[in-house]
């Protein structure tokens, strides 16, 4: 690896290197949103029968491309609710086994605060439970394995809503996260 | 056909104390690549005033420049991954949301950020917040003055010696918001 330093005067050089184009990339979220299109799908198309058009469309590059977006959409979901769900439970696993101050304390071990040899007992235990609580948030997000079960049932769904994630699907999502939080709430009361 | 001239996205750092002029000088280097930009923090700066204040759950409608009002640093990143493509992300004062053991989410974001197309800007007020991670990956770096005791040597940066170097020349230099370009080629 080789270093290079830049004159104080290179910044007007920076931004023309900046204004070069990178490669675009195509933005998931903006076709996942679009609810499902009818047309096509009037009288004025007489030489097609009624919904082949929509269905000639899904190119198996397509298909993928939503069934990642759906894929990534749950999974954000799920994330989101449970890492709520692993924060509240950690916080408490902390206080009940080393008092009121281990959240704190937890945090600027975590963060390197204190030199390993300068570590009581106690603050290698907080540690570990630190650690371990850090692996199940790790772990929340799908791992492929799991993407890769979900992703044969997601490509019947999407076929079978026309090539594209239909309306309800965001609704269902938007009520599980609702339901979701407030389900969190009563069990954490 | 003829092919367009492309490069790749940039991960800057961009280092110096309060009131230097980062944010000034980050917004006007977003502004050249041209795309639109995404600004991650928890207060508004008024170098954003003009932009659009949104929530983490904003970010699959957004269009437009926005300064992402963050609950969960994390989240949002993925949030970003899931609904965002071609944008500058802005992540002011870092070292608020980064930590030196970085999460894996992070991680994953500055892996993948040149798949997303996405430049980014992480800002810290020293050398020594950085975490290692971070030091090993950005291709650039703006140090402007910084607190940093630069006598004590920071093994994490694997150009330490310029580093230190050009921190010198920072910290002497008669203008407070004089910074210095560093930058670091496969």
């Amino acid at each position: 690896m080789e270093d290079k330093i830049i004159v104080p005067n290179a910044l007007e050089k920076l931004k023309a290197d900046l204004s070069i184009p990178t490669e675009e990339k195509e933005i998931p979220i903006v076709a996942s949103f679009q609810a499902p299109t009818t047309d096509g799908l009037t009288d004025e198309i007489e030489d097609e029968p009624i919904g082949l058009p929509s269905q000639k469309l899904l190119t198996p590059e397509l298909l993928q491309s939503e069934v990642s977006l759906a894929i990534g959409m749950i999974d954000f979901t799920q994330h989101n609710i449970f890492r709520v769900a692993v924060k509240y439970k950690s916080k408490n696993k902390l206080k009940n086994t080393f008092g009121e101050n281990a959240v704190e304390r937890a945090e600027i071990l975590k963060d390197g605060g204190v030199a390993k040899d300068s570590m009581s007992d106690e603050d290698k235990a907080i540690l570990r439970v630190q650690k371990k609580i850090d692996e199940v948030v790790e772990g929340l997000p799908f791992s492929d394995e799991e993407s890769k079960v979900l992703r044969p049932l997601l490509e019947k769904y999407i076929i079978a809503n026309n090539g594209k994630l239909p309306e309800n699907f965001f609704a269902y999502l938007g009520l599980i996260q609702i339901f979701g939080g407030r389900l969190l709430n009563v069990i954490m009361l | 056909m003829e092919k367009k001239e492309t490069k790749l996205n940039e991960l800057f750092l961009i280092v110096g104390t309060l009131g230097v002029g980062k944010t000034t000088i980050t917004l006007e280097l977003a502004k050249a690549t041209g795309k639109k930009i995404i600004v991650l923090d928890d207060v508004v700066h008024k170098a954003y005033s003009d932009f659009e204040t949104i929530t983490t759950e904003g970010l699959p409608q957004l269009k437009g420049n926005c300064v992402v009002m963050m609950e969960d640093f994390d989240l949002t990143l993925e949030a970003l991954a899931n609904t965002q493509r071609n944008a500058c992300v802005i992540v002011e004062d870092a070292g608020r949301y980064v930590s030196s053991n970085i999460s894996m989410s992070v991680k994953r974001f500055i892996i993948n950020h040149r798949k997303f197309n996405f430049d980014v800007f992480f800002m810290f007020h020293y050398l020594n917040e950085v975490p290692p991670y971070i030091c090993k990956q950005y291709s650039k770096m703006l140090l402007f003055k910084t607190g940093d005791n630069l006598v004590k040597e920071q093994n994490k940066w694997s150009n330490w010696e310029t580093i230190k170097k050009k921190a010198a020349i920072v910290k002497k230099h008669k203008s407070f918001n004089h910074f210095e370009i560093i930058t670091k080629y496969d």
